[in-house]
């Protein structure tokens, strides 16, 4: 926690809605609403991500226009950004705004007003905007691939509206009404005085939310391994593996994921990123080489192999524990993860991804 | 100083928190030996980080060896951070134009082999050939990599070089792949020897961290050899201009600046705040048509930018005030310099006081929320102190933008921007970039 704590203090009275206030000194805060809508639980393709780019637009009680205006001169900034969980909704801002902020953020939840001219005019580009900046990194192409074949549905749901499945206004509508209830959204607040905070939240359109179920998950999903899959490209390829994890397994993966890019392991100079990332009930470990196609087919090769053979992490429980208390400091909801334990790593079932120039990269079976 | 302006309307990838330390109190000692020690405690921290900074960077370098303080820095990284590593600790560094830094963080009872660690790694790293050519090649393929892709932090980089040529500002901060090529051991150990002295070190502690051990921790184990640094020479603005013209890129990246503030003038947050009048815009954000900015409505009706970004970046003894922006709609260039420099001409004459108002508490935003872990705070401390002598608060900061006014605006735009000369880099397809008279001529208007 880089905030210095005073107190944590959670509450659910007189609402269902979770809240979190944490106190701390300062000049600022932030306030964060977590709605489980992430592109895992999207009932179309996109429509998580198309619901993100429709917050802070008109509402019943104030345009974008005057949204923007106020907040201004108020010294905050909103954003809107979603992952395969959840949208998350946030506002950073100089401490004395708070009752504005959770009055805005409020209001976006329960008033937007989805205007027909919206959605083509300024939601669309705004998306399409996304999906082009995101697709111009390999990476975050043969990660869509790689969460695709680990999980199919769900989590293997693309992050972002591509256009595929055609998604009308009335879906963008019918999803909102389904995910911004009471049971479904967590308000996570820092630098913040806990009972003004419960106050505000009482006053504001949050307090009227409908009740509704939550969507998080409660299980874990299932996984599917050994799956391959090899897309033709231009630029720079990659072959990249990944192996679903459930959240017994996170500390493990935690730690390989920092040992492996770290100078810790001899496989970090053929590696060109690798990354653990967590969800609810289940996780997704990606190892990527990328580069010229013959260098990154011996590469490849030479990575899965020492993985296979097995390969011992406790030297890199302390290394891992380091970077895991810095990432938390920095984090919206600190993950509760203990290294300390973690032993060894030997990889079995994966799932594999070749990206760009396929005839020169390696089948899954040849690794 | 260049990180702290790097910020653009785009939603923010990673969400940020509040992070209270910024308000937190500041401890400082000074030992005998010259060096400064400077922590900030957070007791609710699960970590600790204790960075070592110099006051030497590409202005301590010259043209013969420019890049020694980069591959300084990369040589040294390079070297031991698998040793910190097996410890459990995290190190990095980052060499910028006024200062190198060397960040060791791990758990707070890891304090005192984080220290034993920068001691025998950085304050007494012994350099051998070897070592050297390993990292000069690197490094040197690194930096041609960076200009041939990073085209914005291209220009930004000619901009320095142009507006002040002949002083120690001008030199690109990482070096050129020519340059680097060409340093030998002899130059970083002459490098680490002048500059990596006690007069010249601030070694600042953040976290879980308690002052008097840190003092006590840095007086038994670490030993800087004592001396003084040798002095860089003034920096002084001129205005000119460069064009790395390339047809082949997909757009136009260009810098544009007027003098600005240093780091202990009186104006330094009267241009912060001038810069975030302006602030920074992209096209295709659906918030750049709602921003309370008068450049945005002609820029959008038109497109003439796709992204801009106004900075008031400041040095010891000299400072640029001004923008950077990428234009894909290259016929418009010029129109876009136009109403940019037609909109700074406003700051001397009739800039609104909501205006200002929205600019100062945009800044102060920025400011908090730039301390967002714990090594931007460290990082924080460390620079101004090293740089600037002292380091202000967010309190102080916070009070000194207060007092920003729309009097002290234009008493400082017309003194360094109203038919003040201006600096120009550009790259990528800039034949519309108008030439250099015609921009100078739009510094100030026939009328008042």
């Amino acid at each position: 926690m880089l905030s210095r704590r005073l107190a944590s203090i959670q509450s659910t009275r007189g609402y269902a809605t979770k809240v979190t206030a944490t106190a701390a000194e300062g000049r600022v805060s932030t306030l964060t609403v977590k709605v489980n809508a992430g592109s895992r639980y999207a009932t179309k393709d996109g429509v998580s991500h198309l619901l993100s780019r429709f917050n802070f637009q008109n509402t019943r009680s104030r345009s974008a226009l005057r949204l923007t205006r106020e907040s201004e001169l108020l010294g905050g900034v909103f954003s809107s950004t979603v992952d395969r969980d959840a949208i998350y909704l946030s506002a950073n801002f100089l401490k004395e705004g708070l009752p504005y902020y959770v009055n805005a953020i409020a209001d976006v939840l329960y008033k937007t007003s989805f205007k027909p001219h919206e959605l083509p005019e300024i939601v669309l580009p705004a998306a399409k905007y996304d999906l082009t900046t995101a697709l111009a990194s390999p990476y975050f192409k043969a990660s869509e691939l790689l969460y695709s074949a680990s999980f199919r549905n769900g989590l293997g749901n693309p992050l972002y509206y591509d256009g595929v499945e055609k998604v009308t206004l009335d879906d963008i509508k019918a999803f909102a009404d389904k995910v911004y209830v009471k049971d479904n959204v967590e308000i996570i607040a820092k630098g913040v005085d806990a009972k003004a905070l419960n106050g505000f939240v009482q006053d504001s359109a949050l307090s009227q939310l409908p009740a509704g179920a939550s969507l998080a998950a409660t299980s874990t999903p299932k996984f599917y391994e050994g799956v391959e899959v090899r897309e033709r490209a231009v630029g720079e390829s990659i072959s990249a593996i990944a192996v679903p994890v459930k959240p017994a397994d996170f500390a493990t993966y935690e730690v390989l994921a920092a040992y492996l890019t770290s100078p810790l392991s001899e496989l970090s100079q053929s590696i060109s990123s690798a990354s653990f990332e967590k969800y609810s009930q289940a996780g997704l470990f990606s190892l990527y080489v990328k580069g010229e196609a013959s260098a990154v087919a011996s590469s490849i090769k030479k990575v899965v192999s020492a993985l296979k053979g097995g390969v011992n992490l406790s030297s890199a429980t302390g290394y891992a524990a380091t970077k895991l208390a810095l990432a938390n400091e920095s984090a919206v909801i600190a993950s509760e993860i203990d290294v300390a334990n973690v032993k060894d790593f030997k990889l079995g079932k994966f799932n594999y991804v070749a990206l760009g120039d396929v005839h020169n990269l390696p089948y899954a079976d040849e690794l | 100083m260049l990180s702290a302006i790097r910020s653009s309307v785009t939603k923010s990838a990673v969400l940020k928190r509040t992070f209270a330390t910024s308000s937190g109190k500041t401890q400082y000692t000074s030992l005998q030996n010259g060096v400064t020690i400077a922590t900030e405690s957070n007791p609710a921290a699960t970590s600790a980080s204790i960075g070592l900074y110099y006051g030497a960077g590409s202005t301590a370098e010259n043209a013969w060896n420019n890049g020694a303080s980069n591959l300084l820095n990369k040589a040294v990284v390079g070297e031991n951070t698998a040793e910190a590593a097996k410890k459990g600790l995290v190190f990095s560094a980052n060499t910028e134009r006024e200062y190198s830094s060397y960040l060791v963080q791990g758990s707070s009872s890891s304090l005192s082999d984080a220290v034993e660690f920068l001691n025998s790694k950085v304050a007494s790293f012994e350099l051998n050939d070897a070592t050297v050519s390993k990292y000069r090649e690197s490094l040197a393929q690194e930096v041609a990599t960076f200009e041939e892709t990073q085209f914005g932090e291209k220009a930004l980089e000619h901009l320095h070089n142009t507006a002040f040529q002949n002083t120690p500002l001008a030199l690109p901060k990482r070096g050129t792949s020519e340059t680097i090529s060409d340093l030998i051991t002899s130059d970083l150990a002459k490098f680490h020897k002048d500059n990596y002295v006690s007069s010249n070190a601030v070694v600042v502690a953040t976290g879980n961290v308690d002052h008097a051990a840190i003092v006590d921790l840095v007086e038994k184990k670490l030993s800087i050899p004592s001396g003084i640094a040798p002095k860089v020479a003034a920096p002084k603005f001129l205005g000119s201009e460069v064009r790395l013209r390339d047809d082949t890129l997909p757009g136009a990246w260009i810098a544009l600046a007027q003098k600005g503030a240093a780091v202990n003038s009186p104006d330094f947050y009267v241009a912060k705040v001038a810069a975030e009048i302006f602030g920074s815009y992209n096209y295709h954000e659906p918030i750049a048509k709602n921003l309370g900015v008068k450049l945005n409505g002609v820029v959008n009706e038109n497109h003439l930018a796709d992204t801009y970004s106004h900075f008031s970046l400041s040095y010891k003894g000299a400072g640029l005030f001004g923008a950077q922006f990428f234009i894909t709609n290259i016929g418009q260039i010029d129109d876009f310099v136009h109403f940019l420099l037609k909109e700074w001409n406003r700051l001397s004459i009739s800039i609104t006081d909501t205006e200002i108002a929205r600019g100062k508490q945009l800044l102060k935003n920025k400011l908090a929320f730039a301390l967002d872990s714990q090594a931007a705070v460290n990082q924080s401390i460390g620079s101004q102190i090293v740089v600037s002598g002292r380091r202000a608060s967010l309190e102080e900061a916070f009070a000194k933008i207060d007092k920003v006014d729309s009097a002290a605006i234009k008493a400082w735009a017309q003194a360094n921007l109203w038919d003040q000369d201006i600096a120009v880099a550009g790259t990528g397809q800039i034949e519309d970039l108008l030439d250099y008279n015609r921009m100078r001529n739009d510094t100030s208007m026939m009328r008042w």
